[in-house]
């Protein structure tokens, strides 16, 4: 079996991240927030489709996203997201905790400093 | 919110979708173990999603199935995506706030219900007696009849809890049903697994509170109908999704069974017309017959100048409690006269409550004897006839038999006699006007059950 990249198993844990993220910014619907990830990221990663709308509708039971169904700019019924406030209090929380873990990862990777 | 397309690949104003996106969205579908409403949603929402990656791909140079082909393995494999988005929905905050709210709203319609029970089983009842005494009696007087029709149905009070018990059943099934709709909305679980809680938990708890805590006076009618309410409310919330086919048809058979059930309880209470009832019981034959009946339990004292040693004074009776007061018949402040000078022969003068029965069945006669099923009274009481509460000269006794599941007494005095023998102080007759005396059993339907007879 073939084991699983980092970067998919960071996207895995950080998608609620991710997600919040580009919401900060204004509502969109499902695949916009796949696209603006992969926009934002320089093409560099996106979520996988396939775990973006189970951590969309968690983050929205969790009320953390709101969700209304309008017309969308191309036509068709689209289910538009945007976040709460208690979504924007996760978010901060999600950020700080991110922030720390990747400066943890960085020191980690960089080896023993000289004091 | 907007309620999505019940079908996301029908709308009008959409493309419609490759077949294979369609299988994709079946087999999503069914893999969805959610409420239908949030299947649509999340049915229309993917379908959405497809057409918008679908488009894209074709903009990067893939066609038609392939495309399809393409956005389906970017989105995976539909029964691990029904899986996880299953897991999102049900979450703990949603049960509890299903819980709470299905409880509030069963509350609610608990209220509702009860409401509309009353009302239904007031309508049924106005109508049976109607009807009642319409066929009882000459169509000129059925207005006339049907009122002592419902007086006499009413006056059991175990009748009432039986009433009451009916309209509980109707709150019984509206709250379940409600209950039901709003917890597996906001929860998000299994119906199916919604409904099977509700009735086992609502049937459950409302078993014990039928069975153990409510108290209110009983009869087998009584009994009966309150333990179907939580077979009621069982049922309601395991129909809870059924559609409501036929529903006129139900009220009309349900209207009909109400009917046929009260209608019968009150031929029961009332006699059909038929002229004046024949006096039988005050033929010699009948009535020495009787007297034999109560000379088995306590043969009479010798009558002094034809009147017993004591008089009825009255008899009243409530939901649990018969009281029976006699007097000396011939009594003066002097005691000087002859019944209370034997009266004073007499030691341990008791009250006796005798469970009763109909003299004769078969006879139209409002007479009673002592149940001979029995050779003991079911309780005494001292008859004390200096007790000043109740005047000199007379006495009083009060009997609690609530709890005892017979409903007609007879109550009358003995005392031991000079040769030692126990002989009874008074005529049946005195409490035999309006028949016996009448008690209802008061408390839960356990204790019915546990009670003697």
């Amino acid at each position: 079996m073939r084991r699983p990249s980092i970067r998919t198993q960071l996207l895995k844990g950080t998608t609620p991240l991710l997600v919040l993220t580009v919401l900060r910014d204004g509502e969109l619907y499902g695949y916009e927030i796949a696209q603006r990830i992969r926009e934002r990221s320089g093409g560099a990663f996106a979520p996988s489709e396939g775990s973006l709308y189970p951590a969309l509708h968690a983050l929205e039971a969790e009320g953390a996203l709101q969700a209304d169904w309008r017309e969308s700019d191309k036509g068709p019924k689209r289910r538009y997201y945007r976040i709460t406030d208690k979504g924007g209090a996760l978010l901060a929380e999600h950020e700080a905790e991110w922030a720390s873990f990747a400066r943890g990862v960085a020191r980690t990777v960089a080896g023993p400093t000289n004091a | 919110m907007l309620e999505p397309d019940a079908n996301p690949s029908s709308s009008p104003d959409e493309t419609p979708l490759p077949a294979e996106i369609d299988e994709y969205l079946r087999r999503l579908g069914a893999g969805l173990d959610l409420p239908a409403h949030v299947r649509a949603e999340i049915a229309s929402e993917i379908a959405g999603h497809f057409r918008d990656s679908i488009a894209a791909i074709e903009s990067e140079g893939l066609e038609g199935d392939r495309a399809a082909r393409e956005a389906i393995a970017r989105l995976g494999n539909p029964t691990e995506l029904a899986a996880e988005l299953i897991s999102a929905h049900r979450t703990t905050r949603r049960l509890l706030a299903g819980a709470a709210g299905g409880v509030l709203h069963a509350t609610l319609g608990a209220a509702g219900g009860w409401v509309l029970g009353i009302a239904i089983v007031a309508a049924a009842l106005c109508a049976s007696a109607v009807v009642t005494g319409t066929l009882l009696r000459p169509p000129t007087e059925f207005v006339f009849a049907s009122l002592p029709a419902l007086r006499a149905a009413l006056a059991g009070l175990p009748m009432v809890t039986a009433l009451l018990a009916w309209a509980c059943c109707v709150a019984a099934f509206v709250a379940a049903r409600r209950g039901v709709a709003v917890s597996t909305r906001i929860s998000r679980r299994t119906p199916a697994v919604v409904r099977r809680i509700w009735a086992a938990a609502g049937f459950a708890l409302l078993f014990v509170a039928a069975v153990l805590m409510v108290s209110a006076p009983q009869n087998l009618v009584s009994v009966l109908s309150l333990l179907a309410v939580p077979f009621v409310f069982a049922t309601g919330a395991l129909t809870s999704s059924t559609p409501r086919v036929s529903l006129p048809r139900r009220k009309v058979v349900a209207a009909i069974g109400v009917l046929a059930i009260l209608s019968a309880s009150f031929a029961r209470n009332v006699p059909a017309w038929s002229g004046p009832p024949p006096d039988v019981a005050d033929t010699p034959q009948a009535h020495a017959a009787q007297l034999r009946e109560f000379d088995r339990v306590a043969p009479a004292w010798t009558y002094i100048d034809g009147h017993p040693v004591l008089v009825e004074g009255g008899g009243l009776w409530g939901s649990g409690v018969i009281t029976q007061t006699v007097g000396v018949w011939d009594f003066d402040p002097s005691s000087s006269g002859a019944a209370a000078q034997a009266l004073s022969q007499f030691k341990d003068v008791r009250f006796e409550a005798w469970r009763a029965v109909r003299f004769d069945a078969s006879l139209d006669i409002a007479e009673w004897i002592p149940d001979p099923a029995y050779s003991a009274p079911y309780a005494t009481a001292p008859a004390d006839f200096n007790d000043v509460q109740f005047g000199a000269g007379r006495a009083q006794a009060e009997f609690d038999v609530g709890h005892v599941r017979t409903t007609e007494w007879i109550v009358f005095v003995t005392g031991i006699g000079p040769d030692g023998r126990r002989y009874r102080l008074n005529e049946p007759e005195f409490n035999m006007g309006g028949g016996p005396l009448e008690s209802s059993f008061t408390g839960t339907i356990w204790q019915w059950l546990t009670a003697s007879t």
